[in-house]
């Protein structure tokens, strides 16, 4: 493994081309909080160099957008070997065991995810949360988590799962019988995309089945190092996918889908021994919602009955971890409205996943950036394909004040389905 | 801690680092030798005022503290690199426009403004900042400044002195000059000893530089690419001069040989770069009809020796092939999987009668020495990019890079060229410059004396060390160590 390791960050030309393209350096500024900084940095953590204990927070300041691996013009794996770093490092900073115990054990249990959600949405309904605000209570829980608290959406009492039949009908003759991927953020914060994707899938013929089984994709535990868990996940995933024998496995999640996508790739640092050739043949079946009716099931039953302008934020995992932009975008097109492109539409938005609650205030200025591109489209509308970064889009909007409603592309194609 | 202390008086603590890990992160730019070698500052700072520069380098000559000027790190010579230890200044993070000023068609900018974000916001004032490096994405322009760099575009643009009307310059003793007339717009000024031109690559030993007055030009209307693929390597210097004794000057003259060509077809797939033995890449600017004229003429003289030429004039081939080549320089770390491009004597530029033999003695140097040489460069300057691609963790490749290095900066000696014609001297090739200079090394030295007798700016670069060993002998030259 350390051979492995040592091999890739010995690729790294110091070339700093991706320094052009890091959101975090462009808020830090300094060498270190660099990707060139970081490859530098794990190098001296493999040779002893640098203090694991300090490492820990520096592998954890990065986005895990990817932006820097896709300009390497080295081939360095910057990404894969940060997520690596931080499973070298063994320790999570900030909320650490907190969330450590979180990704271990609830987000793998899907009863557990269920409960959770229903006392945060008890929490909500109650007035609690506001109470709590006031009292300046959320100050006592860790990291950055109580400032982070007010971009939660308001939770429904029930989750997508608890409203959704296992399997739906197709309307009218089936062609496809697919998987869906109900994410666990889909799941939880926003069951009317779920719904609205099983709309859309079963109105194009699709028998829509949300197996039971079905466990979270494992990002979160490959994000924090957590491989051990992480290859659980995927095992149980693979043997589920396998028993509802379907003919695709769509995700409205960019981050699901992307690390399903790539399931057949055994992650650096991962020893775990899997049927990854399984696995990949799985992994082909796996397609985003807008690339699965743009390039699959074609826009046959689509009416353009919507007007007006609409801008399209790419998620990272969507744009560079399965390098799709053009589907989500021909599909907007295809049901009437106008696409106005913002000019910084593939930089990260600043959730990456739980950075937001570990460091506030690096992803606000992030996301700030992001709104401001947005503001200047002028559109009342904003798409993207990800439940993460429609919840941070929407607490960007409301915080700095762009009246623009944040959607995902299924919930518009269901209003004209 | 007292260091920190101090500095804080200056500029606010978060510009200030003195964190071992960060520290650590300044010991390197792009150069093999800060792989080699760890050298770590004692304190970093990024100043964003004249104001903060000043007071740093007040404080720092006091001290008789080394102060090492730094852009983005990209440098290929160490040149930023902290040999002596001290405060690096990292400028970066200071990248402001402060006038730009379309009717005169000039810039003011601080040092940390990066080369693509100059000439994107120039670009819709129909204007531009013509050289053009290979590392544009990350090249500060203080740093190109220091480094007079130039790249793709030398051949018909020159290079970065050509642009700079005038410097604002932190001296070593905290002073601030103005450089090129304190007031002075006028694009033609002949007025006084040429101090701009001495700080233009004077890479940090001089002072700070902490304002750039820049020239711009009138962007061309229209441009194309012609990329030609030749079988022998050796015909491609030939199609060179047939297209400068046809009397034209394109803007671009690029070379990659069959390596590099792999190197980029892995970078960026979806170019599909033919594989030969060498290509050339060309790019003509000006006005359409011109345009198309000469990328006619120089498709029928290539014809003569290359197997397969293309035509590119639509934008998104353009700029898919122009970046391609820029960044082969670190996509040949793709070549060797356990391997790695290590840049070292990596920029020689010889006679243009003379590049054939310099091809021709890189190769068998690569041989001699059994290490994988990828070329590349602005072949229409006669400036040729080797890159070894090498194990670094492999101690005999890392000797024997070494001895291949030191043989390729004495055979562009040999063929009177230079060792390094566009990334500098730093601290990797100070010890050719008694045999390039002569009696002219005593004389820069000179000049370093006078602007900085203490010694504090960016020590261990450009002259030949032990510069303490020529203070020693009382003379004020530079050691004649070979
Ligand atoms: C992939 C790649 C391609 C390249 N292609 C080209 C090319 O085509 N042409 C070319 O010329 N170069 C090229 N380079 C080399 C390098 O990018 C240039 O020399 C560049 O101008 C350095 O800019 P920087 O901001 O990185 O400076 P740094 O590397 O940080 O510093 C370079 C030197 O400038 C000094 N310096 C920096 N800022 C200041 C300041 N404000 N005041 C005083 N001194 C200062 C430093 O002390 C150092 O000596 C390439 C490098 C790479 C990695
Ligand atoms: S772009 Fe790639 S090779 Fe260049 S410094 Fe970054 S990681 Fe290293
Ligand atoms: S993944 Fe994103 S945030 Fe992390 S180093 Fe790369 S560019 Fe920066």
């Amino acid at each position: 493994m350390e051979k492995e390791l040592r091999r890739l960050l010995n690729k790294c030309v110091r070339c700093g081309t991706c320094r052009s393209e890091c959101p975090i350096l462009a808020e830090l500024g300094f060498e270190g909080a660099s990707p060139r900084g970081l490859i530098f940095l794990l190098q001296g953590l493999l040779n002893g160099q640098a203090n694991p204990k300090k490492m820990a927070d520096r592998v954890y300041n990065c986005l895990l957008c990817d932006a820097c691996t896709a300009v390497c013009p080295g081939g360095v794996e910057i990404t894969n070997l940060i997520r690596a770093g931080r499973r070298e490092v063994g320790r999570i900073p900030a909320f650490g065991p907190f969330l450590k115990l979180v990704l271990n054990m609830v987000l793998t249990r899907p009863t557990l995810v269920a409960a959770g959600s229903r006392l945060l949405w008890a929490y909500q309904r109650s007035g609690l949360d506001r109470a709590v605000r006031n009292t300046g209570l959320l100050k006592i829980l860790p990291g950055d988590l109580g400032r982070a608290e007010h971009m939660l959406p308001p939770l429904g009492s029930r989750t997508a799962r608890g409203m959704l039949p296992e399997t739906t009908p197709a309307v009218g003759k089936r062609r496809y019988r697919v998987g869906y991927f109900l994410g666990c953020a889909t799941n939880l914060l926003y069951p009317q995309v779920a719904q609205a994707v099983v709309r859309v899938l079963a109105a194009n013929g699709c028998e829509v089945v949300i197996p039971k089984g079905m466990r979270c994709c494992g990002i979160p535990h490959l994000t924090y190092g957590l491989m051990a868990t992480y290859a659980q996940l995927l095992r149980s995933n693979l043997q589920v996918f396998k028993e509802a024998k379907v003919d695709a496995i769509i995700s409205d999640c960019a981050s699901c889908t992307a690390t399903l996508a790539h399931m057949g790739q055994r992650p650096l640092g991962c020893d775990a021994d899997l049927p990854w050739d399984e696995a990949a043949k799985m992994a082909s079946k796996v397609w985003d919602f807008s690339a699965f009716l743009v390039d699959e099931l074609g826009l046959r039953r689509i009416k353009r009955d919507l007007t007006g302008k609409v801008t399209y934020h790419d998620p990272c995992h969507l744009v560079r971890g399965v390098q799709i932009t053009r589907q989500p975008r021909h599909l907007l097109g295809e049901l009437g409205l106008e696409l106005v492109e913002m000019s910084n539409a593939a930089v990260c938005c600043g959730a990456a996943g739980t950075f937001a609650l570990a460091h506030y205030d690096l992803s606000m200025a992030i996301l700030k950036k992001k709104i401001d591109g947005v503001g200047r489209t002028g559109a009342p509308l904003v798409a993207t394909s990800c439940p993460a970064c429609i919840m941070q889009l929407t607490a960007g909007t409301k915080t700095f004040g762009v009246p623009a409603k944040v959607v995902h592309p299924a919930e518009l194609a269901a209003q004209v389905h | 801690m007292s260091l920190l202390r101090d500095l804080g008086e200056v500029l606010s603590s978060d510009r200030i680092l003195t964190d071992e890990l960060d520290r650590l992160c300044y010991s390197y730019d792009s150069s093999f030798i800060s792989r080699l070698h760890r050298f770590s500052p004692d304190a970093v700072v990024l100043p964003r005022s004249v104001e903060e520069t000043v007071g740093v380098v007040k404080y720092a000559s006091r001290k008789g503290i080394p102060i090492v000027p730094r852009g983005a790190g990209s440098g290929e010579s160490g040149g930023a690199v902290p040999v002596q230890g001290g405060i690096v200044m990292d400028m970066s993070t200071w990248k402001d426009v402060v006038e730009l000023d379309v009717a005169n068609m000039q810039i003011l900018v601080r040092p940390g403004l990066v080369h693509d974000e100059l000439n994107r916001l120039l670009a819709p004032h129909g204007l531009f900042f013509p050289p053009d490096p290979g590392s544009s994405k990350m090249a500060t322009i203080g740093g190109m400044v220091a480094n007079n760099s130039s790249g793709l575009r030398a051949i018909k643009y020159g290079v970065t002195e050509n642009y700079v009307l005038g410097l604002e310059v932190v001296l070593p003793d905290g002073r601030v000059i103005t450089t090129g007339g304190q007031d002075c717009r006028a694009l033609k000024n002949v007025s006084g000893l040429n101090l701009t031109k001495l700080f233009v690559g004077s890479e940090g030993v001089l002072g700070v530089i902490t304002g750039i007055r820049l020239r711009l030009w009138p962007r061309p209307q229209s441009r194309g690419l012609v990329m030609a693929a030749f079988p022998k390597l050796e015909d491609a210097p030939k199609a060179v001069m047939a297209v400068f004794q046809a009397g034209m000057l394109p803007s671009g003259m690029e070379i990659m040989d069959s390596s590099a060509i792999e190197a980029v077809n892995l970078y960026r797939p979806d170019l599909k770069l033919p594989l030969c033995e060498a290509i050339l890449l060309f790019e003509v600017d000006g006005d359409p009809a011109g345009v198309a004229w000469q990328v006619e003429q120089i498709r029928t003289i290539c014809e003569q020796w290359a197997d397969e030429v293309e035509e590119a004039l639509e934008e998104a081939r353009m700029t898919q092939l122009w970046e391609g080549r820029s960044l082969v320089a670190a996509a040949v770390s793709r070549l060797r999987s356990e391997g790695t491009r290590a840049f070292i004597g990596e920029d020689i530029s010889v006679p243009l009668s003379r590049v054939p033999e310099a091809l021709r003695g890189i190769k068998s140097l690569a041989d001699k020495h059994q290490i994988e040489v990828v070329i590349f460069g602005h072949i229409g300057d006669g400036n040729l990019h080797t890159a070894p691609v090498i194990d670094p963790d492999d101690e005999g490749e890392v000797a024997r890079v070494q001895r291949l290095a030191d043989d390729i900066h004495r055979l562009a000696l040999r063929l009177q060229g230079t060792v390094t014609g566009e990334h500098g001297v730093g601290f990797v090739r100070s010890q050719y410059a008694r045999q390039e200079h002569g009696l002219a090394l005593d004389v820069m030295f000179q000049v370093k004396k006078a602007l900085d007798p203490l010694g504090i700016m960016n020590p261990g670069k450009i002259f030949p060390s032990p510069v303490k060993g020529a203070e020693a002998d009382g003379k004020g030259t530079a050691s004649t160590a070979q």
